[in-house]
């Protein structure tokens, strides 16, 4: 493999990572903060990207369209979560994952209901076409760092919100001791919204961010969703930080994976085994360190 | 309804109400009941009796289908080898996943299920020589004096329905049932009367797995087509809504379940296009609101 494809595809799953961390940190909240499991949450990645589609093509512009799909998908994040989710906290794990299973089937039929089955265009900002030089002789494409560039700003700023402020204090407790927050006065429903629908946007971000990179079509959150569940694993249900480094890692193994396997196997056998790359890592997680690489030993269970 | 003879005669009384009506259509369909009432059966012994569910017995079923198929390709059409090759397979593929994933609980259980089933199913797809993404027909149904066809396959499935039905009676009732029961209760308890429950828990994890590998060779046999769609996490989804439509840890609600979502799925695929929406709302509907139901019920009878 040469320099420039090394540098090339390295630059790629990281991109790939920060997008997958975008998706994963909803899970990750979700599950820490309320423990509950949530499949439909590759469904608001989905409807990020149908809604940048929609917006662009009523407004004619990129920002503004961003902007109204992310609200959207907010209010779609709090809806559902006032709607459906809010009654399965109290649940067991498995009702959780098939009524959010129901959720999944019933986003993927709305959206043929209302855009059919063909996959929706979604063009890039002008001033985001093109490549520009990482090093002499390396073009990369503008928007793939753009996302890059995006998705480290919003990772400080969750950070920052985490880590920093009054909600994040209040998010953080709840994912140590819900009973005590709970105990303390704090209205842990809304909190629970809060972070649900903060989940939501977050997804529907990482929709938007990829529907230039990948198909807009039904369903095209499924398997995204699978990825960000072995993040989670990987990185530690609850650990933020840990979501953040597993994402990266995967992101990266799967790229590298993708291109070398390919190469050194050939075609189909090289592909598929790339592709299970990241459950093998999954399931190798789960056999020797359940609790996630960066999860602290008997946490959530 | 948790006695065996009457969810066996609730079985062959379908069978016969099946043979008098004698349509095709309809033969098909109450044969799909039987072979993923099957499967949901052996989804449920995990989780009723072993605590564990799984989302990953997709994988079995595809092996046991990709069995069969393979077998067929290669002229071997004795139904009675093939359909035993497969639950052998099944039951093999059990045992080596069952002794990784068993070394998890709970949720993670779930995602380690669902990692391995990912896995086949992407594994399926690198299979060139069987068809990768697009999988491959099958040439010929198994043979057991003649070509079991249609009305054949309906029989062989209830009777494996039912064999299946006597299996999951008999493992609830026997050592093996109290031993993992007693091992999802109260498991520190059981470890310190010095029994080792791993061993009966991969019994039932390998058994479940083989029966599931069965379901998936016999149900080649009634759509005569194999590719890696068997092995979808959806596919294991499916199995588990069957589970819960019926009802958890009853002899009868998995089949009762799989009867639901499959003449469910008829009706609203014959009514409408979006069918699956609708399906999804009965999905949300029965998790959530079904105590609830059950509870109002009981009150205005008392």
């Amino acid at each position: 493999m040469s320099w420039p494809l090394l540098i090339e595809q390295t630059f790629n799953g990281v991109q790939f990572g920060l997008v997958l961390f975008l998706l994963a940190v909803g899970v990750t909240l979700v599950f820490g903060v309320m423990n509950t499991v949530n499949l439909a949450h590759g469904s608001l990645l989905m409807m990020g990207g149908y809604l940048l589609g929609e917006a662009q093509a009523r407004t004619g512009s990129w920002l503004l369209g961003v902007a109204l799909a992310l609200i959207g998908v907010g209010v779609i994040g709090y809806l559902v979560e006032m709607v459906v989710v809010r009654r399965l906290y109290a649940r067991n794990h498995l009702e959780q994952v098939l009524a959010t299973f129901g959720l999944l089937l019933c986003f993927n039929e709305t959206v043929v209901w209302f855009w059919g089955r063909e996959p929706v265009l979604v063009s890039l900002p002008p001033m985001l076409r093109g490549h520009i030089q990482l090093m002499s002789g390396i073009p990369y494409p503008t928007y793939r760092l753009a996302v890059s560039v995006i998705v480290l700003g919003v990772a400080v700023s969750l950070w920052f919100l985490i880590a920093r402020t009054r909600i994040g204090m209040l998010i953080r407790a709840g994912a140590e001791r819900r009973e005590l927050v709970e105990a303390l006065g704090v209205n842990i429903g809304l909190l629970y919204t809060v972070v649900f629908s903060l989940g939501a946007v977050l997804a529907g971000l990482s929709g938007i961010l990829l529907g230039p990179l990948l198909t807009v079509q039904p369903g095209m959150g499924d398997p995204l969703l699978i990825l960000a569940l072995a993040v989670v694993i990987v990185g530690g249900a609850g650990s933020i930080g840990g979501t953040f480094v597993a994402a990266i890692g995967l992101g990266i193994a799967d790229t590298f994976a993708r291109t070398l396997l390919p190469l050194a196997m050939g075609g189909g056998a090289g592909r598929s085994l790339a592709a299970m790359a990241v459950y093998l890592l999954m399931a190798l997680t789960l056999v020797f360190r359940p609790t996630g690489i960066f999860g602290r030993a008997g946490g959530t269970g | 309804m948790n006695r065996p003879e009457r969810v066996t005669a609730l079985i062959v009384a379908a069978i016969g109400i099946t043979f008098l009506i004698g349509d095709p259509y309809f033969s098909r369909i109450v044969a799909r009941v039987c072979i993923f009432a099957m499967a949901a059966i052996a989804v449920d012994l995990l989780i009723s009796q072993c605590g564990l569910a799984s989302f990953g017995h997709a994988a079995f079923f595809a092996a046991g289908g990709y069995t069969a198929g393979i077998f067929a390709l290669n002229g071997i059409t004795h139904a009675l080898l093939v359909w035993g090759a497969a639950t052998g397979v099944g039951l093999f593929a059990g045992i080596v996943l069952g002794s990784l994933c068993l070394r998890t609980r709970g949720l993670y259980f779930l995602m380690i299920t669902l990692a391995f089933g990912q896995m086949t199913y992407l594994g399926l797809q690198g299979l060139r020589q069987f068809g990768g993404d697009d999988g491959f027909r099958v040439p010929r149904g198994a043979a057991l004096f003649g070509e079991v066809g249609l009305s054949g396959t309906l029989v062989a499935a209830a009777v494996a329905l039912v064999a299946v039905v006597g299996l999951s009676a008999y493992l609830r009732r026997a050592r093996i049932g109290a031993l993992v029961r007693a091992a999802r209760d109260e498991g520190r308890r059981l470890a310190s009367l010095g029994v080792d429950a791993r061993p009966y828990n991969l019994a039932m994890f390998a058994i479940s797995a083989g029966v599931t590998a069965l379901a998936g060779a016999l149900n080649v046999n009634l759509v005569r087509y194999v590719s890696p769609e068997l092995g979808t996490w959806f596919l294991s989804g499916n199995l588990l809504i069957m589970v819960i439509f019926g009802g958890i840890g009853t002899l009868s609600g998995p089949v009762l379940g799989a009867a639901a979502l499959i003449a469910l799925e008829e009706v609203l695929s014959g009514a409408t296009d979006r069918w699956p929406f609708f399906l999804g709302v009965a999905i949300i509907l029965r998790v959530l609101f079904w105590d609830a139901v059950k509870q109002t019920a009981k009150l205005l009878k008392s």
